[in-house]
Parts: structure tokens; C-alpha cells; sequence
């Protein structure tokens, strides 16, 4: 209960620091927060009335949108939060999403005639693995040779940046296009759609399993076990028999497998080609997501499904008012300087 | 013919190297002066970028050397911020130089397009007259020197570095070691700042969205290639200035594709994590008790 009483009043804070921002630089704020809100979940007015007067059942088409843009956010989530822990900070899930995403790619479009039931899975793991590569790197330098996580995530961010750039711009590139882009992907690779003007696929229903899949690991499984041991004192669990230079580099490793599988339902589900650029940033708000969702599975969905909503919000809002989408991010900055000296406090 | 056609390639390039190197020496001292106190600061982009923004926008009405001040200044502030949340709040250091980066790169950009490009009339971020890059390369083949002296010659500088091994025996020794880290990251913004206004200011004379683009964390890595020395990270920088510089000149040369080069820095700063094993300072990060 007190945890959210001081989740909804960080919340509050936060917007209302916006608000000051908006203000000062000569706009509305109410106008702005409503136009952000409309862009974030449709006209919920209208759609309470449609489904009570009429039994029709159409939600707006923002609220699709939303969660297409939350379920990066929910995978890198869950990477940033596995890592905490264990007491790692993985601040490299953008370039394992890229990794993933253009490792998922390849095996969408350079395999041809087998089925989707097949094709979905082995694209996914080609992802996974990909991350986990550039998880495992880090957490690898971190357990043999002491190098701090932090240093060598960011390092690895801007090589996946620089690699996948090179590869869509040369030996991955799509011939019979201007883009800079893949090939787009085989029909068998792609997700089931669900709406289809939004192409919100079931991949946002993946993210959730594999957030219910965090959860079980965390509190039923002897690895979970190890990884909070870790997190809670390397030298303690060291001493309790726990295998830590281990469980440091599984950690990792999975980490980077969650925020490979995150980019390749982005491939997979929503654009179905690797464009250059296509992601910006996820890594970073994932921090926020993982932090403001308090570490936990279901936090975890609330938030990236909140900071969804900004950002897609924050689009709308930007057409219809002409306030810069940027004070979605100055929203983002703020609840994690108002959050992160509480995760400190509750980890102390 | 053959002497000139040499030197019409290599003059170039070392002056685009000291260009493209002064930048990531003004912040990887910034970086070192941080660290060196016990607070990891990833907000070196963040620092960069405010300062830029500030440098152009109080350099249109005042001037542009007033601007550089105002840059520093900025500068300052952010590393005041980042001082109040990691020793008053206890914050992880990550998080908040994660939280300041987000804050800088958003907030830079949101006022930007608010106060210059969306607005009505359309503005221009940029200033009339820029300083002399001149100036900039003389403080980059000076100040890690100085840097240099003042850390390893001075009691200011020894104080400094035992403060980042250990608060706890700096306050044996009669010292406060709040006062200490308030120094060095007071500093470490200036110098951030000050690389900031440099590229803002100097180099091209205008802001542009993110225009810092990673070289904050440039500077970093070669803080850490550089083992949280002046010298050794002054090296290091001119190293990845270099590789950039080649890598601005080749474009379109030789057919090499520009992103290995521009890996360089990525790649070796990991290549040393593995073969040198740089040790940071022993009480890099860590929560201790500062004040009293």
C-alpha cells in the first residue's frame, strides 16, 4: 500500500514538473496532458459509450498502438530487472535488441518454405541467442576479469549499432530497395495478427508469458535463488556455496536473450524487415520501466505499458499541440531520479 | 611533388584529429576528476549536451565567450546534480547518470524545437561568429599537463585521489570528504561543460539535436583505457580522435566501410578490459558515509 501511494505520487510529481516545464516555455499543460492521454488510449469516453449503449466491442485503435510500443519496453524490462538482481547493471539491452532483432531477420527472410510453426520458434531463438551473445561478452569480462558491466555494456550497445549498420548497409541489404533494410521477412515468419491497421500481433501476449516465465523464475527456481543470493552480497553467497562467477554469466546471459527476444518480435511482429535505426532509446527507458515496475513481473507489464502509452501518446500529442514529443522523455528522466534513490534504499 | 602530395594528406589529418580529439580530452578529464573522487559519472554526454545547448543560447544574446562561461557554469550545475543524488540521496551512480543523460538529451531536444525550430517566428540555434578551434586544441595540449600536475604534485590533487579510495580514511585523517567530491565533480562538470561549448561554440557554431552523439562515452572509455589518468586518458583520446579523423577522411576514398573504423574505440576499450585489466578507484561507486 505505502509502496503505491509513493509509486502514484512520484507519478504525479513527475507530470506536475512537466507541467511547470510546459508552462514556462509557453503552453498549456492541460491541453498537452489531454492530448498526450487521447494518444495514449483513444477516446475512452466514446468507447465506454459504444460498448453500454450499443454491446459494440471496438476498443480504440491508441490502445493497440500503446501496447505495440510497450512490448520492447516490457522485454528490455525484464532484462534490466534480472540483471539488478543480481546486482548487474545491464544498461546494453539496446544493442542486445539489435543484435536480436537482425539475427531474427535473417532467419525470417533467408529461410524459405518450412513452416510458421517452425519458422516462428527458430527465428525467436536466433534472437535469443544473438542477445545472449552480447550479454554473455559482458558478464563473461565481468566474472573473469573483474571489468565493470556497466563499462563494457555501453561499449557493446555502440558496436551492435555500428555492426548492424554495417550488415544492413552492405551483405544483409535488400537489392531491390532504397531503404537501408533487410529483405522483409517470409509470411511464415511473421506473428499472428491480431488488428490489423495497428499490426498488433501476439507478440505482446509472448512478452507477458515470458514475464509470468520471470516470476517463476525468480521465486520457484534454484537459479532464481542463486541470482537474488548474488544480488544481495557476492561475498556471502561465495561463502554459501553458490557459484557466482557462474550465475553472474547466466545472468547476463539471459538478459541479453530477453532483449534479443525483444527485438525480434519488433522484427517478427510489427515492422517484418531490420531497417536501420528502426530502435532508439528502448534501452535506456527499459531502465526506467524496471525500476518504476519495483524489479516484479506485474509491475513490470504496468510500467512498459504506461511508458507505451507516453511514447505513443507523446506522438499524437506533438501533431495536435505542437509541444515536442520530447517531454515524454523529460517525464521518463524524472520518475528515475525519483525511483532510483528508493530501489537503492530497499536494496541497502 | 612527392613531399607535397604527403603532406596535402597528413596535414589535414592531424589537424582534423586535434579537432575530432579535444572534445573527448575536455570530457575524459572531466570523466577522471569524477571518478578519481569515487563517483561514477556516465553523465559525461549529458554534461556535454547541456552545455552546448546553454553555450549557444545564452552566446546568441551575450556573446559567445560569455556563453562558454555559461556553458561551464551549466556544467557545474549538472554536476552538482549529480553530487546531490549519489552522496545526499545515496542514488546508485548509474541510475543517476542514466536518469541525467535522459534528462539532458530530452530536455535539450524539447527546448530546441520549443524555443528555436517549432517556434513562431522560426529561430536559429546558432551564433554569428565562432571561437577559434585554436583556442580549444591549445587547452587540450595543456590541460591534461595540468591536470596531471595537479593530481599527482599537489595536496589538493593527493587529497582528491584518497578520497576516491577511501572516504573513510580521509575523514582519519581530519578531512570531510563530502567537501572533497563536491571539488571534483564541480569540476568534472566544468570540463564537461567546457567540451560542450566546444563543439557547440566552436567547432560548428550551432546546436543540433543529440549533437553530442556518444561522445561522452567516448571520453569514458578512455578514461578507463587511459586507468583514470590524465596522461594515459589524453593518449587514449587522441588514439579514437585519430580513428575518427581517419575515418571522416576515408569516407568515400577507399573503400572501407566507415563503421569498423568508427568502432574503434568500442572495441579496444573492451580489448583492454581483457588485456590490460584496468583497476578502478578502490571506492569507485560505492556507498559510504561522506558527510560530518
Amino acid at each position: 500500500m505505502r509502496s503505491l501511494r509513493f509509486t502514484l505520487g512520484s507519478l504525479t510529481l513527475a507530470f506536475m514538473l512537466a507541467a511547470l516545464i510546459i508552462l514556462a516555455t509557453g503552453g498549456s499543460p492541460i491541453t498537452v496532458f489531454s492530448a498526450l492521454f487521447k494518444g495514449a488510449f483513444g477516446n475512452l469516453y466514446a468507447f465506454g459509450y459504444s460498448l453500454i449503449v450499443y454491446r459494440h466491442y471496438e476498443p480504440p485503435i491508441e490502445i493497440f498502438r500503446t501496447l505495440n510500443r510497450a512490448t520492447p519496453l516490457l522485454l528490455c524490462g525484464l532484462a534490466v530487472a534480472v540483471g539488478l538482481r543480481a546486482g548487474l547493471f545491464n544498461i546494453g539491452a539496446e544493442g542486445q535488441l539489435l543484435v536480436g532483432a537482425l539475427a531474427a531477420a535473417w532467419v525470417g527472410y533467408a529461410f524459405k518454405g518450412i513452416p510458421a510453426l517452425l519458422h516462428i520458434p527458430l527465428a525467436m531463438l536466433a534472437g535469443a541467442v544473438a542477445g545472449g551473445v552480447w550479454g554473455y561478452i559482458p558478464g563473461l569480462l565481468k566474472a573473469w576479469r573483474g571489468a565493470h558491466e556497466v563499462i563494457i555494456t555501453i561499449m557493446m550497445n555502440y558496436v551492435a549499432i555500428r555492426l548492424t549498420q554495417y550488415l544492413v548497409n552492405h551483405p544483409l541489404k535488400d537489392p531491390n530497395t532504397l531503404n537501408t533494410a533487410t529483405p522483409f521477412i517470409q509470411p511464415s515468419a511473421q506473428l499472428w495478427v491480431i488488428e490489423k491497421s495497428s499490426v498488433f500481433s501476439i507478440g505482446f501476449f509472448i512478452a507477458i508469458l515470458l514475464a509470468a516465465g520471470y516470476a517463476f523464475l525468480m521465486r520457484r527456481m534454484s537459479l532464481g535463488f542463486c541470482i537474488r543470493a548474488v544480488g544481495q552480497g557476492a561475498e556471502a553467497a561465495r561463502s554459501a556455496g553458490i557459484p557466482v562467477a557462474r550465475t553472474l554469466i547466466i545472468t547476463m546471459c539471459l538478459s541479453g536473450a530477453l532483449a534479443g527476444i525483444g527485438g525480434a518480435i519488433e522484427i517478427l511482429g510489427l515492422y517484418h524487415r531490420f531497417y536501420d535505426q528502426f530502435s532508439s532509446g528502448v534501452g535506456f527507458d527499459s531502465i526506467a520501466v524496471a525500476l518504476l515496475g519495483g524489479l516484479n513481473a506485474p509491475g513490470i507489464v504496468l510500467s512498459a505499458v504506461l511508458f507505451g502509452g507516453l511514447n505513443t501518446g507523446a506522438e499524437q500529442m506533438q501533431i495536435e499541440t505542437g509541444t515536442p514529443l520530447q517531454i515524454a522523455g523529460v517525464i521518463q528522466a524524472i520518475v528515475i531520479l525519483l525511483f532510483g534513490a528508493r530501489y537503492l534504499k530497499r536494496r541497502a | 611533388m612527392e613531399s607535397e602530395g604527403i603532406s596535402a594528406i597528413v596535414v589535414p589529418l592531424i589537424l582534423l584529429t586535434l579537432r575530432q580529439t579535444t572534445p573527448l580530452v575536455l570530457a575524459g578529464l572531466g570523466g577522471i576528476f569524477s571518478e578519481r573522487v569515487g563517483v561514477v559519472n556516465i553523465a559525461l554526454e549529458g554534461m556535454m549536451l547541456i552545455g552546448g545547448f546553454v553555450g549557444i543560447w545564452v552566446g546568441q544574446s551575450a556573446g559567445v565567450l560569455a556563453g562558454a562561461l555559461a556553458a561551464i557554469l551549466s556544467g557545474a550545475l549538472t554536476g552538482s546534480l549529480h553530487l546531490f543524488m549519489t552522496q545526499r540521496l545515496k542514488m546508485d551512480h548509474i541510475i543517476s547518470g542514466v536518469a541525467i543523460n535522459l534528462l539532458a538529451l530530452n530536455g535539450t531536444t524539447y527546448l530546441l524545437r520549443k524555443l528555436y525550430v517549432m517556434a513562431e517566428p522560426i529561430r536559429d540555434a546558432s551564433v554569428p561568429t565562432t571561437i577559434p578551434v585554436g583556442y580549444f586544441i591549445a587547452l587540450t595540449l595543456s590541460l591534461p599537463f595540468l591536470a596531471h600536475f595537479v593530481l599527482y604534485k599537489t595536496a589538493f590533487g593527493l587529497r582528491l585521489r584518497a578520497v576516491g579510495e577511501s572516504a573513510e580514511s580521509v575523514r582519519m585523517a581530519g578531512l570531510t570528504p563530502i567537501r572533497l567530491r563536491t571539488a571534483g565533480l564541480l569540476i568534472s562538470g566544468m570540463l564537461g561543460g567546457l567540451a560542450g561549448a566546444y563543439l557547440a561554440l566552436s567547432q560548428v557554431g550551432r546546436f543540433s539535436d543529440d549533437m553530442v552523439s556518444g561522445r561522452g562515452f567516448i571520453a569514458l572509455a578512455a578514461v578507463v583505457c587511459g586507468r583514470w589518468t590524465p596522461l594515459g586518458a589524453a593518449l587514449a583520446a587522441l588514439i579514437f580522435g585519430f580513428f575518427d579523423a581517419l575515418q571522416l577522411q576515408l569516407q568515400g576514398v577507399v573503400n572501407i566501410p566507415s563503421q569498423f573504423l568508427l568502432m574503434v574505440p568500442y572495441v579496444f576499450t573492451i580489448l583492454a578490459a581483457l588485456v590490460l585489466r584496468p583497476t578502478p578507484p578502490a571506492a569507485l561507486g560505492r556507498e559510504e558515509e561522506t558527510e560530518g
